[in-house]
């Protein structure tokens, strides 16, 4: 239940035992590794197999999302990883070498299909821009004869004869022929014959009409050199075929490429742990932290089997040492809530159990329906307990899990299963009333109380968080601080609570018939309590208490400040923080609100799907209406209920002791992405 | 009249609201849209946030509700002209606090998707930040939730 003791181990080992030894460590995940400093020792060089070995694994990664492309694998959402055994899984170089070979390969073969349809994308263009000269009987390099010069191209626009030759005469070009190959409104293909006489006036002629000469030519005639390239195009296809008939036959090399993979990923691992060791010329010195509890066991195994020398020692800073929880199943899933706030610093104490306490309550009051938690609860028991999963990713549903058995008891203590579908359903069909009747209260119809009982609990919520900080406090011998500024507080809130608790006891009436029994519990023991007096007692209390804490707050504020000005403004200015106590228990009316906004959507979606009446489509219509309904209705509110639940730890509860920062241990291990190791 | 009073405060609890969320969840949507065209991987946790700005219109939705409910309009029967005016000033919460904390809260969620594209790992302090504005909502939603199931009863009272 709390966070786990570190040793600090150096381990000193002879270079014939390092591999060993170093896989050893690999396997049993156990030793958050740091780097070994002193200059007695040698750093060996690693960066750069480091990055040898990463651009192997890019290259097989890339290889992998290749075979991918062509041959997709079917991957559920919640792929696990495969399990191999510890020989299989030791590749010698060779093997490595050979796999390496075909990943590179793939990706070879993948750059000459895109080069392959890139020249294919070429071939078009070049077809493209031929097409206009079909018309042409010459191929396109002619470029005349002795004494004549033959010019053909475009002229952008629709151009015709008629034009053409009124120009020329314009220009007093009289010995040119020419023909008008195709015409259309982008461009028009045209050829000119002209005496040799002519090719300096010709040219300025052209170049004004804004004349162009093919991009393309070639000794073949136009319509026989299309169909040339035509058949280019077609060896390219059936090249670029036989080339992914390659791939998709080295698909069965995907398990050895995904295998290399994870072997690289070992060996950057295991390169970057060498590299934080310290070397002699015949020993080396590995540093870390390990949990208390398997230090010894570590200690033993290394030097029996190895004949190293493992020093266990307390670390030397505590500060320094990683920091692991350790909780019991009830709320170890919610480390991970903690974890993503921040890692407890030294002075600190784990919150999990008191957060998982509360998350689930939170989460409860907020989703608030009996059939949604079923819901959860079956999916994430699923996910969450049977071995389908992972164990490392099992936690978050297990999480969920126990969510969704506090949403289902929120939702009987509404009275909410799906809405009101147990009302509604008898009374459309079968015009029979019915109701499920809620445990405590109806959020619709006390909804005032509900607000009032949401805010009590973030009270209290807000109360645990400072009774903790009270205690980091004490244990951090700081007694004046604690009592002074966490103790006051505390007395203030717990008196504001106390009146509160007055005012409801004296409030307290004789319940209705109707009333839920829980809520008509609570009624008759208020009553009992206001027959014996406890409203008065509880609210002199809390009055006196209040003004006790408040005057005490003034005063002791600002004995921090070094003049007498400060100590009393400090002093007035920090009981301005109410507003920041009050602001904080009036956030929890969200536990409210949200529990009611699941409830009511749940009972609109009931009403319009049980508007078809008592008939055959008025069953369809509730089958239909209610599934899309409830299922966005669950969606919106569970991720309103997850947020929410966060928010008011993290916000209300963390700010009021948690001081974080601590760093978390990551012990050497062996992070793959496809296969788990075993050991047989 | 009093219909008339009463359902044009439902339609501006449920639109101005709607208007509200739907501005916002567009404005994180529109953000979240260019981190997945890099890393379709963050979706998830993308849709959070594009989804946070989404609660108000549900709010103004729930109130509309109750109107209706406590109008007794789906029952055929029709509020007093008095009674039409007070559910309309009950409606006038969360239809202001909707709408604008919808949009307020879209800007924060379109803020976050940066967070979330550039440190992932920090993802649950963006979602915490968009989640400050939905107290406001809250608190709009409380107060006109309240309003509107206590009508009948006050103005029964006072008539």
């Amino acid at each position: 239940m709390a966070i786990l003791k570190m040793d600090k181990a150096v381990i000193y080992g002879l270079h014939a035992n390092r591999k060993s030894i170093l896989e050893e460590l690999h396997k049993r995940e156990i030793i958050d590794v740091s780097e070994v400093l002193g200059e007695d020792f040698v750093r060996k060089e690693t960066g750069k197999s480091i990055s040898q070995f990463e651009n192997i694994l890019r290259l097989s990664e890339q290889a992998l999302e290749i075979l991918g492309e062509y041959v997709p694998e079917k991957s559920g959402l919640f792929s696990s990883r495969k399990t191999l055994g510890v020989k299989k899984y030791n590749m010698n170089s060779t093997q490595s070498n050979q796999v390496y070979k075909t990943a590179r390969n793939i990706v070879d073969i993948s750059d000459k299909i895109r080069e392959s349809f890139e020249n294919i994308r070429t071939i078009e263009t070049k077809q493209a821009a031929l097409a206009a000269y079909t018309g042409l009987d010459a191929p396109l390099n002619v470029t005349g004869t002795e004494s004549t010069s033959v010019k053909a191209g475009l002229l952008y626009g629709l151009w015709t004869e008629e034009r053409i030759k009124s120009l020329l005469a314009e220009n007093e070009l009289d010995k040119v022929y020419f023909e008008i190959l195709s015409a259309s409104k982008e461009y028009t293909s045209l050829w000119f014959v002209f005496a040799k006489s002519h090719e300096q006036n010709m040219r300025s002629f052209l170049l004004d009409l804004g004349f162009s000469e093919p991009l393309v030519t070639s000794h073949h005639l136009t319509e026989k050199k299309i169909k040339l390239l035509n058949e280019e195009i077609k060896k390219i296809k059936a090249q670029t075929e036989v080339y992914e008939t390659e791939i998709k036959e080295l698909c069965e090399r995907r398990r050895d490429i995904e295998l290399l993979c994870d072997h690289m990923r070992l060996r950057i691992e295991k390169y970057q742990v060498l590299g934080m060791m310290g070397m002699t010329e015949h020993t080396f010195t590995a540093q870390g932290y390990i949990p208390k509890e398997y230090s010894s066991q570590i200690k033993e195994l290394l030097e029996s089997k190895y004949s190293a020398f493992v020093e266990l020692s307390e670390p030397d800073n505590p500060e320094d040492a990683p920091v692991a929880l350790r909780n019991n199943s009830f709320s170890a899933p919610v480390e991970e809530i903690v974890a993503t706030y921040s890692m407890p610093s030294g002075v600190d104490i784990d919150p999990t159990p008191i957060v998982a306490f509360f998350y689930y309550l939170f989460f409860g009051m907020m989703f608030g329906d009996a059939g949604y938690g079923l819901m959860v609860m079956a999916a994430c028991g699923y996910l969450g307990f049977s071995s389908y999963l992972e164990k490392k990713k099992r936690k978050n549903y297990q999480m969920f899990f126990y969510c969704g058995v506090s949403t289902t008891l929120w939702g009987l203590m509404y009275g909410s299963f799906f809405g009101d579908i147990i009302d509604v359903i008898p009374q459309t069909f079968f015009g029979v009333e019915y109701s499920l009747k809620p445990l405590l209260l109806n959020p619709v119809e006390s909804s005032l109380f509900l607000l009032i009982f949401s805010v009590s609990i973030g009270l209290v919520h807000v109360l645990i968080g400072l009774s903790i900080k009270f205690y980091m406090l004490i244990r951090q011998k700081k007694i004046v601080d604690a009592v002074l500024d966490i103790g006051l507080w505390g007395l203030v809130l717990l008196s504001v609570a106390m009146l509160g608790l007055g005012m409801g006891i004296a409030g307290a009436a004789v319940p209705e018939v109707s009333t839920p029994p829980l809520l008509k519990a609570i009624s008759y023991l208020g009553l009992n309590l206001k027959e014996m007096g406890a409203d008065s007692v509880l609210s002199a209390i809390g009055m006196y208490g209040a003004i006790i804490g408040g005057v005490g707050l003034v005063i002791t504020g600002g004995r921090k400040s070094p003049s007498i000005p400060g100590k009393v403004i400090g002093g007035v200015v920090g009981l301005y923080d109410i507003t920041g106590y009050v602001s904080d228990s009036l956030s929890y009316c969200r536990l409210m609100a949200l529990g009611l906004a699941s409830g009511v959507i749940g009972n609109v979606v009931n009403l319009l799907g049980s508007m078809g009446g008592a008939s055959v489509v008025g069953v369809i219509m509730l089958l239909l209406v209610g599934a899309v309904g409830h299922l966005l209705n669950f969606a919106i509110n569970m991720l309103g209920a997850y947020v929410h639940t966060n928010r008011l730890q993290y916000v209300e509860f963390f700010s009021k002791f948690y001081e974080g920062g601590g760093r978390k241990y990551t012990p050497f291990s062996m992070d793959t992405k496809y296969y788990v190791f075993s050991e047989d | 009249m009093g219909i008339f009073w009463a359902l044009l405060g439902a339609a501006l609890a449920v639109g101005m609201a709607g208007v509200g969320s739907a501005k916002g969840v567009g404005i994180a949507s529109e953000a979240a849209a260019g981190v997945v065209v890099d890393d379709p991987s963050k979706f998830g946790r993308l849709l959070v946030l594009q989804l946070l700005p989404g609660t108000q219109g549900l709010y103004g939705f729930i109130v509309a509700v109750m109107v209706l409910l406590n109008t007794g309009i789906l029952g055929g029967e029709a509020p007093t002209l008095t009674a039409g005016f007070v559910f309309l000033a009950a409606c006038v919460p969360i239809a202001i606090g909707g709408l604008i904390s919808g949009m307020a809260q879209g800007r924060v969620a379109a803020s976050g998707v940066n967070i979330i594209a550039k440190k992932p790992a920090e993802s649950s302090k963006a979602i915490v930040s968009a989640s400050l504005i939905e107290l406001y909502a809250l608190l709009a939603f409380i107060i006109s939730f309240l309003m509107v199931i206590n009508v009948n009863t006050v103005t029964a009272a006072v008539a």
